[in-house]
């Protein structure tokens, strides 16, 4: 009998010990995604003005390029829920009204600068004759 | 951007009578079926302001269609776990837009609706379907919210090329 005591306790001790270990793996397993952080409660005044700046530059150049909603995205949530929803809310309509344009790459929404060289005869560089080239 | 961010299912009998397809994957015409998977955007329009909008298609097809001429896009993402925004380019031109906040307080209880949790179902190869509101119908630069997230993942849409 205390044989077959000690062998329950001790089924129950590993029962005890292996319980904490299984609620946790079960915790972990069951973790729901965690809300993200609402953000914080007062707007940094120049990146409102930067977020601002970008719809307002957006609006003048009438495009809107991946470069831009990339920065958007990333703004966006550096900013109180109140600037964010405004702001994203103010994109919404500029984009469906087609104030902007979506651009189809950002090199379509900012060509290369083109070449501004002079051109120069042959074999004349800067109004000197470059004698390896002279004829 | 972080993994962004979503699985209501339509009926094949919807799509169908919906659809009048102009491009069929080839499973779907080894089947006989039609699914239009290309990004469309229906506007209803009064006085020159889209007072609502539904947007639709497949991200593979709008990522395998978009060339030099016209950029076709669709997709929705969210920046802060707290609301999601949809946007949508047709190869016309069109373009719509949208966002909501993925939670209501009511009577001061936060209820989730759902939108952040259907951006988890979201993958290269989804087909998704939203719908929009405006805010002001009298703003011809009125703001819109999105009223409804639908994402498909369904064998009836070719993957990405």
């Amino acid at each position: 009998m205390l044989t077959s005591f000690i062998h329950a306790t001790g089924r129950h001790r590993s029962a005890a010990l292996a319980l904490p270990v299984l609620i946790g793996a079960l915790a972990g397993a069951c973790r729901l995604p965690e809300a993200q952080a609402p953000g914080p409660t007062r707007d940094d005044p120049a990146l409102l003005e930067q977020t601002t700046d970008l719809l307002g530059a957006a609006r003048a150049s009438k495009v809107w390029t991946h470069r831009d909603q990339e920065a958007f995205n990333e703004r966006l949530p550096l900013l109180t829920p109140e600037s964010r929803l405004r702001l994203a809310k103010q994109w919404t309509g500029l984009i469906t009204s087609k104030a902007i344009v979506l651009a189809g790459s950002p090199d379509q929404a900012a060509p290369p600068p083109k070449c501004t060289c002079v051109a120069a005869p042959c074999g004349n560089v800067g109004g000197v004759v470059d004698p390896a080239n002279k004829n | 951007m972080p993994a962004r961010h979503w699985s209501l299912r339509v009926s094949l009998a919807v799509l169908v009578v919906a659809g009048t397809a102009t491009m069929i994957s080839k499973d779907v015409a080894a089947t006989g079926r039609t699914i239009d998977s290309m990004v469309r955007i229906r506007k209803v329009m009064m006085n020159g302001i889209a007072v609502s909008f539904t947007a639709s298609g497949a991200l593979a097809s709008a990522r395998s269609d978009a060339s030099g001429a016209g950029l076709e896009e669709i997709g929705c993402w969210t920046v802060d776990g707290q609301s999601i925004n949809c946007l949508a380019a047709d190869a016309s031109g069109s373009q719509a837009a949208c966002i909501v906040a993925d939670s209501v307080t009511v009577n001061g209880v936060k209820v989730s609706l759902g939108y952040v949790m259907r951006l988890a179902a979201l993958n290269g190869d989804s087909f998704i379907r939203f719908a929009g509101v405006a805010d002001d119908p009298n703003d011809p630069l009125t703001s819109y919210s999105c009223t409804s997230l639908q994402v498909e993942n369904r064998s009836i849409y070719s993957p990405k090329q």
